[in-house]
């Protein structure tokens, strides 16, 4: 019987600013991470995502949305979608889901984000984002942090990691 | 700024640990940020060119006499 998706860990936040998670079982066929998340500045962030500590060779395209205008852009930085901060509701989260398949295969590895951000005001954004990572190597290790260097992720963000197997 | 924190979670063992990140890590990514800072300029400097180039030929279109629906016709 297939295993279908399993979640492997759960982490919560206070303040940290990056996440690792790493020795990641080579067990399953896809990754799933879901993001529940937010930023301790008064301002938008970004979410970044690295494979392996290894930021380089990457190009990603982003499509968004923000209430009012849609707009494109294409980067080689991790910032996948942005993220609120203290300058957004209390107590609301930005969402993500970061679906990265066949991650034990040492080869490029394409990855789909769909995130939102959502805030009880005129300004809150929606993205379709997707990345192909250059590396050539398996995916054993995972972090997220926020896209600004050093800053802390604001308190109760949580971020699970699932494993999805075909067989 | 203080001093940024990581937490380290061990997906083999289900434990995870928070700790100070060190002072080589934070110069790794102080560095990488400035390399891939480097990057994203040369890159949005093409995408500029690119934007530039289509607006200067949209405006000769546009003097040859073309329709600003026939000029977007010939772009999808």
């Amino acid at each position: 019987m297939p295993k279908g998706m399993q979640p492997i860990f759960t982490q919560k936040v206070n303040s940290a600013s990056f996440i690792a998670f790493n020795n990641i079982p080579q067990t399953y066929t896809d990754l799933l991470i879901k993001l529940s998340i937010r930023g301790t500045p008064a301002a938008f962030d970004s979410v970044g995502i690295i494979f392996n500590g290894n930021q380089y060779s990457r190009s990603r395209n982003i499509m968004q949305g923000n209430g009012s205008a849609a707009s494109s852009s294409r980067g080689t930085y991790r910032d996948i979608g942005a993220m609120g901060g203290t300058n957004t509701t209390s107590n609301v989260y930005s969402s993500y889901d970061i679906y990265i398949p066949n991650y034990t295969l040492s080869i490029f590895h394409q990855c789909i984000i769909d995130a939102v951000l959502e805030n009880n005001a005129s300004e809150g954004y929606s993205y379709l984002t997707s990345f192909v990572d250059l590396n050539n190597f398996s995916i054993n290790s995972i972090s997220i942090s926020s896209s600004t260097y050093g800053v802390n992720l604001g308190p109760d963000s949580t971020m699970t990691l699932y494993g999805i197997s075909r067989q | 700024m203080t001093q940024p924190t990581i937490i380290e979670v061990d997906c083999s063992t289900g434990v995870s640990v928070e700790r100070l990140m060190t002072e080589e890590e934070i110069a790794k990514m102080a560095e990488t940020y400035a390399e891939i800072q480097a990057q994203q300029a040369e890159l949005d400097a093409a995408a500029e060119l690119k934007a530039a180039a289509k607006a200067s030929a949209v405006s000769k279109l546009t003097e040859l006499g073309l329709t600003a629906e026939e000029i977007a016709a010939l772009s999808n």
